[in-house]
């Protein structure tokens, strides 16, 4: 559903341009009269816009001014002079996500707009992440096998790669796994797929905001246990060298976990377990990297639990019989999202469990549900042969090659 | 009828007993009923006194074919003897007050034609089932488990050799381990030794879903009916009702097997089908001059699991041998001793093919043995006075039983060996990634039973009373080794259990006595029978911290039956019965082991595996307990008869709640230790493990959960049962046989059940701070009409046995009731139950108390109609030779269906085999 909310009415402007403004020859210049309004984005309810800044180049001077607003709700009305211009909006926007509050950013730009006389200009919003650039470039979560043929797990790894032009920080990128399985469809209400993913799981990479940067094309590799696997099972990797682990702290000495001191810890967010996270061996859930609010005006994971909780009733139908269930999990607002991907076995995907504008197809580390095969197999992002960048179109089959060798080395 | 009315009655019943007079009618008739053809005796015959031509008296006659009538004035009369299968026949005598009788009756031989394939419903005051030698020849079973196809609600199973088969009786039953009392409760009597699990210690503690041993341990589930050959037995009782005060420590009912005791020719059977063989030789001797029997027997059957794997296997080997001895001691009566020696040994085996499996060393292998000896001594008074007999009865029986299993064992991740047995704070000691280890539990469980049972017959004006009184003293007791293993090469990793030696677990000594009456009151041509008596268990040898101790347990029980005279050739009985059973608990619900719960107090790894150290604070719980009561059922049953012409219906609606089965709860504790801080330890300077001297901690606690046994299972069960036969249709010579049943059961906890929710937030798992307890953790409402039609024909003239079964599933209802994941309180780490508050739903913490997945309406599972046919057929070539096939599911009528958007296709396997009788 698409919510158009126009902030400018018609302004009636008595056009007397010559009346202020004048040029360097002294010949009056002509000055325009603009209103701004914005389409939020889509399934975007109840929004408020606040902090708006527009900033105006002028493509003629290369001038380029910003005007700031405090908020949307009146008309915003800037006078310059007439030329083309690029006009580009960012603003913090809160809505409502099930009935709570989110605060995100939006931009939206237009270019080549000519400006002359009174002009009305309606822009096109969309949320915007703070360092988009980063996607998962590779993902291996099926486990291993021993060389005597028993499962291995805690050699699970994600490969995060900058995919833009520019250093990011990757403070405070978290990773989500969803709480749905894509091989067990559930008719959920209320249905908020299209404002936000379901998670069950999170972890954050620690820092002040400026402590992990990344180089344009450069990765970030983060893992279950960051040791030299190959001393228990030679068919696994050597992990010692990872960036970050993800680490459980327990007083079960069932559930032990190395903690590598010399590779710095997720910070945790939450789990579905109480024992170690082992991210779905099957490969049947959805998995996002993401900001917890827009990264600078971040919340804090406390308040990440704290509120985003949220209750949920899914229709359980199995042959015969059906009964509304009850669940409980976390939102995960899609403005937050950074990078989405959708795993299923190739032959058993029932449903998405990301909205379609994050992720709209399926990238698989088994052809079959319980495919003996899996394990070793990874899932990596595809390179474009001409700009050498990963392909990230938000379809997942399209961008992933599907049951790779698990490589954590690998050279993109 | 409630408690205080049982009680008044019973008392009111005791006092009578007491202020009776010892003196019987002077002027009676006695005597023996015999069959003709063998002269064993007949159980269960009417005998009827007619004077001047009409019937004046009559009586049927005991289990040992002995009938005493009183009352008849000497002089002339007849005696008229009749009995199900033989040819009624009149005797004219002469009477003296002294008569002592030998009744000869001989086998019908039109109605022994009448070979009954099926089960048939016993003419009794309780409901049962009897199944004779001739139905399981027909049946063709592989182990006792599929003589049960045969009872009302029952339906052909193929034979499962995978799992340990336990009873199910009037339920649609469930696979949870939490309601197995249900099987406990039942017991099994062959030869009137009981079969006993009380000491059943076989299970490997920490075996889950998939594991061999998962599915093969019966401990506290009663008798593995895999072990129970049916080839030597003469006959089957199944008590669904309330069985006679002579039996206790039972909830939901009795199997008493009976084994043949008489002549029999050499008789061989071999038995083939997908899974495996059989072959099992039998032959009864007579010396008749001695009053002398033995029967001897032996058996071998070998199963796969799959008929596509040799690998997984399951064998039973089984020797008998029964020795019946009397005295007669003209005038007083008999001395009869009766001396069985048994032994059953089975193994289960559980290997993987070579070609696939790498670990060659991997396997499981589950053996058990067991010897019983069985002797009794049965005075039988034939004299003209109160006593009737008095037995002596003792049974003691030696199982050596053993589990090994070998794995290889791959870890993922450090663990600790488990090589601490007491309370402290330890330096644990890290397993190795891969090791071969091997379990072993050895199990020796003894058994020992003595009974004296004493009866006595009197007559109090018109009602005769038939007195019996007995004691017994039922004894278990372990002596195996238990449970062994190397602690630094465990076989799961992480175990909380430790080696234990059985031998060191006190034994179970369970003491009873038993008084009944069974009455009979002629009223007019109407006949009142009552069977009311009273049973008193108690354990002996607790200790005094058990709530049990030298606590005595009744189970008054009492069953009617009202027999309204023949009109028109149709005879009519209602009863009814009222009781309520107990089910002592059984050592490994008394005595549980200990369990170990560590607590990581410093986990610190290191690159370099000589400088990693974990330290754990390791508590010891105790799992007794002491407040464990008795299962007790309470059943009540109420039951019609009609025969008419042949045909023969019986109906029976019975309700059964059970609220305090055995059941497997969670508690919790709470538990200190010291969290040590590492992050001051700077991993480059270290030369060895860090020293936790100086090492900064934070003493806190934790929550953790631990299983015990408690009477937390309700198992509700009501149904109906009928059994229709018809005669045999003279032409075709073809019976129909009709059964079925419609069971209504529920299965919840019946108290209040923790349970631990996994869920993290942050670093801080909820269920180390917060345990919800909840009122309903589980809940199964199960109902189902099934119905069987039988149609077999007998054809003697070829020797050709046939009968077509039609097993209708006709309708089921499987219901899990909607849920609530509100707990109804909480335990914080201070071991304090708080209420559960709506300021608490909404902290980060407490609100994941509220369980997720809960079912806001109910799962109602419809189960549709379906048919499967079976057939028989046996033909008899020559003297000596019988063939007989069986086919089970070969025609099956399943119609698929649609729901919710699903096509329901339902496919059942068929199973057949065929098998070889000889008689020599």
């Amino acid at each position: 559903m698409k919510k158009r909310i126009l902030f400018a009415g018609l302004l009636a402007l008595a056009l007397t341009a010559t009346t202020a403004c004048s040029n360097e020859n002294g010949e009056p210049v002509k000055m325009s009269d603009m209103t701004v309004s914005c389409n939020v984005p889509e399934n975007v309810t109840d929004a408020t816009i606040s902090d708006v800044t527009i900033t105006l180049k002028n493509l003629t001077t290369g001038e380029t001014k910003e005007y700031k607003f405090p908020t949307m709700e009146a008309p915003l009305s800037i006078q310059t002079a007439e030329g083309l211009y690029n006009i580009s909006l960012e603003g913090s926007i809160k809505y409502k996500l099930n009935e709570k509050d989110v605060t995100s950013v939006i931009r939206g730009s237009k270019e080549n707009v000519k400006l002359v006389g009174s002009v009305s200009i309606s822009l096109d919003t969309y949320f915007h992440t703070v360092k988009e650039g980063f996607v998962i470039a590779e993902m291996f979560i099926s486990g291993t096998r021993t060389p005597e043929g028993k499962s291995y797990t805690g050699d699970s790894y994600f490969r995060i790669i900058n995919n833009s032009d520019q250093t990011l920080y990757a403070d405070g990128l978290c990773i989500f796994e969803s709480d749905f399985q894509t091989d067990m469809k559930e008719n959920y209400t209320p249905d908020i797929m299209n404002q936000a993913m379901t998670v069950a799981t999170g972890f954050m990479i620690p820092g002040d905001g400026k402590q992990y940067p990344v180089e344009p094309g450069q990765s970030l590799l983060i893992c279950d246990n960051a040791i030299n696997h190959k001393e228990i099972n030679p068919n696994s990797f050597d992990l010692s060298h990872a960036d970050f682990e993800w680490w459980a702290e327990s007083s079960n000495p069932d559930f032990t976990d190395p903690d590598n001191p010399d590779v710095p810890n997720l910070v945790p967010i939450m789990k579905e377990s109480a024992t170690l996270w082992q991210p779905h061996t099957r490969g049947v859930k959805a998995y996002a990297l993401a900001y917890l609010n827009d990264g600078e005006k971040t919340i804090t994971p406390e308040q990440f639990t704290t509120d985003y909780y949220y209750d949920y009733t899914w229709l359980f139908v199995f042959e015969d019989f059906q009964t509304t269930m009850e669940g409980s999990a976390y939102m995960l607002p899609n403005s937050w999202v950074v990078d989405a991907v959708n795993l299923s076995p190739a032959t058993g995907p029932q449903w998405l469990v990301t909205d379609p504008s994050l992720d709209k197809g399926y990238a698989s580390v088994s052809a079959i549900d319980f495919d003996e095969n899996r394990f070793g197999k990874c899932i990596r992002r595809k390179v474009d042969a001409a700009t050498r960048k990963l392909i990230d179109t938000n379809d997942s089959s399209a961008d992933f090659e599907s049951m790779a060798e698990a490589d954590p080395n690998h050279v993109f | 009828m409630n408690r205080p009315i049982l009680l008044a009655f019973f008392n009111t019943l005791l006092a009578a007993l007491m202020l009776m007079p010892g003196k019987a009618w002077a002027d009676s008739v006695r005597g023996y009923v015999l069959d003709a053809s063998d002269n064993t005796p007949l159980p269960f015959a009417s005998v009827a006194v007619s004077l001047d031509g009409s019937s004046r008296q009559g009586t049927t006659t005991d289990v040992d074919g002995f009938f005493r009538l009183n009352g008849i004035p000497e002089g002339r009369c007849r005696l008229s003897v009749s009995f199900v299968g033989y040819v009624t026949r009149e005797f004219p005598l002469e009477l003296t007050s002294d008569t002592l009788l030998l009744l000869k009756i001989s086998p019908d031989a039109v109605k022994m034609k009448e070979v009954v394939v099926t089960a048939s419903e016993k003419k009794g005051m309780t409901s049962a089932s009897i199944i004779d030698s001739e139905a399981m020849l027909h049946l063709q079973p592989s182990s006792f488990t599929d003589l049960l196809a045969l009872l009302p609600g029952g339906s052909t199973k193929t034979p499962d050799m995978s799992a340990a088969n336990t009873i199910k009786l009037r339920e649609v039953g469930i696979s949870d381990e939490n309601y197995n009392t249900s099987s406990l409760g039942v017991k099994f009597m062959i030869d009137g030794a009981a079969l006993n699990t009380d000491a059943n210690l076989q299970y490997l503690p920490d075996a889950y879903q998939g594991d061999a041993d998962y599915a093969r341990n019966y401990t506290s589930a009663g008798v593995d009916m895999r072990t129970i050959p049916t080839d030597n037995i003469e006959s089957v009782e199944i008590v669904r009702g309330i069985p006679s005060v002579k039996y206790g420590d039972l909830t939901s009912g009795l199997v008493k097997i009976t084994r043949k005791h008489s002549k029999t020719p050499l008789e061989a059977r071999i038995k083939a089908d997908q899974f495996g063989k059989i072959i099992a030789l039998g032959k009864g001797f007579e010396w008749e001059k001695h009053s002398l029997n033995l029967n001897t027997d032996a058996g071998f059957s070998n199963s796969r699991i799959d008929p596509r794997d040799p690998f997984k296997t399951y064998s039973r080997i089984n020797f008998s041998t029964r020795l019946r001895k009397q005295w007669k001691v003209e005038r007083k009566g008999s001395l009869q001793w009766n001396a069985n020696t048994d032994y059953t040994g089975s193994i289960d085996n559980v290997k993987y093919d070579p070609e696939i499996q790498k670990q060659k060393d991997e396997r499981y292998k589950s053996t058990y043995h067991r010897i019983q000896l069985y002797n009794s001594l049965k005075w039988m008074n034939n004299e003209n006075d109160f006593l009737r007999s008095v037995g002596l009865t003792h049974t003691a029986g030696l199982s050596l039983d053993k589990i090994m299993q070998t794995k290889f064992v791959s870890l993922d991740r450090d663990a600790v060996a488990p090589v601490y047995d007491s309370e402290g704070e330890f330096d644990g000691v890290f397993l190795p990634y891969k090791y071969l280890a091997t379990q072993t539990v050895d199990g020796k469980p003894f058994y020992s039973t003595l009974r004296l049972d004493a009866e006595g017959e009197v007559q109090t004006g018109p009602v005769r009373h038939r007195l019996s009184a007995g004691a017994e003293w039922q004894y278990s007791k372990n002596f195996g080794e238990g449970l062994i293993y190397d602690v630094t090469r465990p076989l799961y990793a992480g175990t909380a259990h430790r080696p234990r030696a059985y031998r060191d677990i006190p034994a179970s000594s369970i003491v009873s006595f038993y008084a009944e009456d069974l009455m009979e009151l002629p009223v007019g041509r109407h006949k009142l029978s009552a069977m009311a008596g009273i049973r008193g268990s108690m354990m002996t040898g607790l200790s005094s911290a058990f709530a049990m101790h030298r606590r005595v347990f009744a189970d008054p029980r009492v069953n009617l039956q009202w027999d309204l005279p023949e009109a028109h050739g149709l005879r009519t009985s209602f009863s009814g019965g009222i009781g309520y059973m107990n089910k002592m608990p059984t050592i490994d619900i008394l005595y549980p082991d200990r369990l170990f719960i560590d607590l990581t107090q410093l986990n610190y790894w290191h690159s370099n595996p000589d400088y990693k150290r974990i330290n754990l604070q390791t508590y010891v719980i105790d799992r007794n307990n002491y407040e464990v009561m008795p299962a007790r059922n309470f059943k009540w049953e109420i039951r019609a008869n009609l025969d008419y012409k042949g045909h023969s219906l019986s109906v029976t609606y019975f309700r059964e709640d059970m609220t305090d089965g055995f059941r497997n709860t969670t508690m919790v504790g709470s538990y200190a230790y010291k969290k040590y801080d590492t992050s001051g330890i700077d991993a480059s300077q270290l030369t060895g493990p860090p020293s936790l001297e100086g090492l900064p901690y934070e003493q806190t606690e934790v929550l953790r959960t631990y299983g015990m046994t408690q009477n937390g299972s309700r198992i509700y069960k009501e149904g109906i049962e009928f059994q229709y036969s018809s005669p045999r249709i003279p032409v075709i010579s073809t019976r129909l046989t009709v059964n079925g049943a419609w069971f209504y059961d529920i299965y919840e906890n019946s108290r209040p059940q923790f349970r631990a929710v996994s869920a993290v937030v942050g670093n801080v798992a909820v269920s180390d701070r917060y345990i919800g307890l909840y009122a309903i953790q589980d809940s199964y409402i199960r109902q189902q009409f099934t119905s069987n039609f039988i149609v077999d024909t007998y054809i003697e003239k070829l020797g050709v046995n046939l009968s077509a079964t039609a097993e209708c599933y006709i309708a089921g209802r499987y219901v899990s009731p909607a849920t609530d994941g509100t707990p109804i309180a909480y335990i914080g780490t201070d071991g304090i139950l708080h209420d559960y508050t709506a300021e608490d739903a909404a902290d980060p913490f407490k609100k994941h108390l509220n369980l997720t997945n809960n079912r806001k309406n109910d799962i109602v599972d419809k189960k549709r109609f379906y048919m499967c046919t079976n057939f028989k057929a046996s033909k008899r070539f020559g003297k000596f030779l019988t063939l007989a096939f069986f086919a089970d599911r070969i025609l099956n009528y399943a119609p698929d269906y649609e729901v919710n958007g699903f096509i329901i296709r339902r496919s059942f396997s068929p199973y057949f085999g065929m098998e070889l009788n000889i008689k020599l």
